[in-house]
């Protein structure tokens, strides 16, 4: 029972008069674990930003398909953004950061219930982060602050997680952490992964996106170099994709 | 002290309290935010800005603070606009507005005729004149701050922390960032007469400063803020008083005072 939760026909996208994506086409099931790779600037990003409706196509139609429909979409999707911008003297806890995430289903004036901040207390538990849960965020370690942005994203019980460049600053123990409870999450939530980083990925990931300007669907979650060649995707990945990645990762791990 | 207990039977000395406590109210919230959101050089950018409206205001005869007003918050709304697209620098853009500003408040202050007996006011603060429509004008925007920050509080925090995350919530960011800009011009108009348009900055950022290395908590910086921009203000205005020195120039002295003892009594707790 694979439902289909989120398509996108032919669509066209981008900033002011720049085209980014063209003609995109692409659906996502219920038990997804989809890797999306490209080049920066290929509108992997801008791809995302579509699917949380933060900007609008120029043209072509992305259709949810959660139990409501219309404007409630946004709480079905959980949202972790690239974070390299965050202002770590920001007075603000832990607590709060995670709590934050249940905004887009609230009035203009709200106040959070007894069970939303119970259902925060238990991801912040469940994340090993209970007993730091009122400290400012500031004080938090890269894999730790990782943690606390992913609670952000699932406390609003999503259907669809989307992360963006979700390794970028965290070391190779909490990487590792974190792609497992991706993988306990995948149980119940579909997920985009935005990665430039095949290599660690693909072990995780089920099937695979390229985005440059296009997007090609691999319903595997390996490409050859032939496969990337004739779709454009980027050089790196190519060098990265003529060796197979294990290898990749066994040469990289004596070093450190 | 014998002195001091006297002065609480002049009027103008009463009003200078007040205004004290609510200038210490408004600029404990409004500078809460500027600081953790870091525009303070915006609201410098606002301060001076206002001055073209204080000129204009001579020149034309009406009064120079609802110059000043609309000045400044044209000023903050400019600002918050432009800070959103991409093609113009934003600090380059408040520097601009910055000097364009002084350079209009120049120019009519020069070609209004005779002395302009109060420019000094605005320009250093001069507390001890505060009047009744002075301090009713400050007590409302102060009231309307708290109401503001009272009912949006999580959205203001969550907005100035992360505005990339919060724009994906649909949290009415810019409603709300607007607004605060509005808020935080109207604050330092409002307070110009306390401290004056070259050291009005130091009552947005002083006080915020100084309860930050005590808490890092944002409701209690808002409160110690209060607390210690009142306290400053009161100091100053004893100073000024006996020493007779303008007001503005002794409240930023206290003010840096009690930051000063704040951050050496903070390390020698710590051990340095």
């Amino acid at each position: 029972m694979n439902t289909k939760i989120l398509e996108i026909n032919n669509l066209t996208a981008g900033y002011d008069e720049i085209v980014v994506l063209k003609n995109i086409n692409f659906a996502v099931h219920q038990t997804d674990f989809i890797g999306i790779i490209g080049p920066n600037g290929g509108g992997k990003t801008t791809l995302i930003k579509c699917i949380l409706g933060v900007i609008k196509p120029f043209s072509g139609s992305i259709s949810y398909d959660f139990q409501a429909k219309g404007k409630d979409f946004r709480k079905f999707i959980g949202y972790l953004p690239q974070q390299n911008v965050i202002d770590k003297k920001f007075p603000i806890s832990v607590r709060e950061v995670v709590l934050s995430g249940l905004t887009s289903q609230k009035k203009l004036i709200f106040r959070f219930t007894t069970e939303e901040k119970k259902k925060a207390d238990e991801l912040l538990e469940k994340s090993g982060l209970k007993a730091i849960s009122k400290n400012p965020i500031g004080e938090l370690s890269g894999g730790q602050l990782q943690r606390v942005f992913l609670a952000r994203a699932v406390i609003s019980n999503p259907r669809l997680l989307i992360l963006d460049e979700p390794s970028t600053y965290v070391d190779n123990r909490s990487e590792f952490e974190f792609y497992e409870t991706l993988k306990e999450l995948n149980k119940e939530i579909a997920i985009l992964l935005v990665s430039h980083d095949i290599g660690t990925i693909s072990s995780y990931i089920k099937t695979i996106a390229c985005v440059n300007s296009n997007l090609h669907y691999h319903p595997s979650n390996e490409i050859t170099s032939e496969e990337l060649n004739i779709y454009n995707c980027p050089v790196d990945i190519i060098a990265h994709g003529a060796v197979p990645h294990r290898v990749l990762h066994e040469h990289s791990k004596p070093n450190k | 002290m014998k002195e001091l207990v006297e002065l609480l039977h002049y009027q103008y000395f009463i009003n200078a309290i007040m205004a004290s406590l609510l200038a210490a109210i408004s600029c404990g919230i409004a500078g809460t935010y500027v600081v953790s959101r870091r525009i303070v050089f915006i609201s410098g950018g606002i301060t001076h800005t206002s001055f073209g409206g204080i000129g204009i205001g001579y020149f034309f005869g009406f009064n120079p603070v609802l110059g000043a007003a609309i000045f400044s918050v044209l000023s903050a709304l400019g600002i918050e606009f432009f800070s959103g697209k991409g093609n113009i620098r934003n600090d380059s853009v408040i520097a601009m507005l910055w000097s364009l500003g002084m350079a209009i408040g120049v120019i009519f202050i020069y070609l209004t005729p005779g002395y302009a007996p109060n420019l000094m006011t605005y320009l250093f603060g001069s507390i001890l004149t505060v009047n009744r429509t002075d301090l009713m004008m400050l007590a409302g925007l102060t009231l309307f701050i708290i109401a503001f920050f009272s009912l949006f509080f999580r959205r203001i925090q969550y907005i100035s922390f992360d505005q990339e995350y919060a724009s994906t919530l649909n949290l009415k960011v810019g409603f709300i960032n607007y607004s605060l800009m509005t808020l935080v011009a109207l604050t330092i108009v409002f307070n110009i007469k306390l401290v004056g348009i070259i050291l009005l900055l130091s009552m947005l950022t002083i006080p915020q400063n100084t309860a930050n290395l005590l808490t890092k908590d944002y409701k209690k910086i808002v409160f110690l803020s209060i607390f210690i921009g009142f306290a400053g203000s009161l100091f100053g205005l004893i100073f000024s008083y006996f020493l007779n020195i303008p007001s503005g120039a002794t409240i930023i002295f206290s003010l840096v005072f009690l930051y000063l003892s704040t951050q050496l009594f903070v390390r020698l707790r710590k051990g340095f």
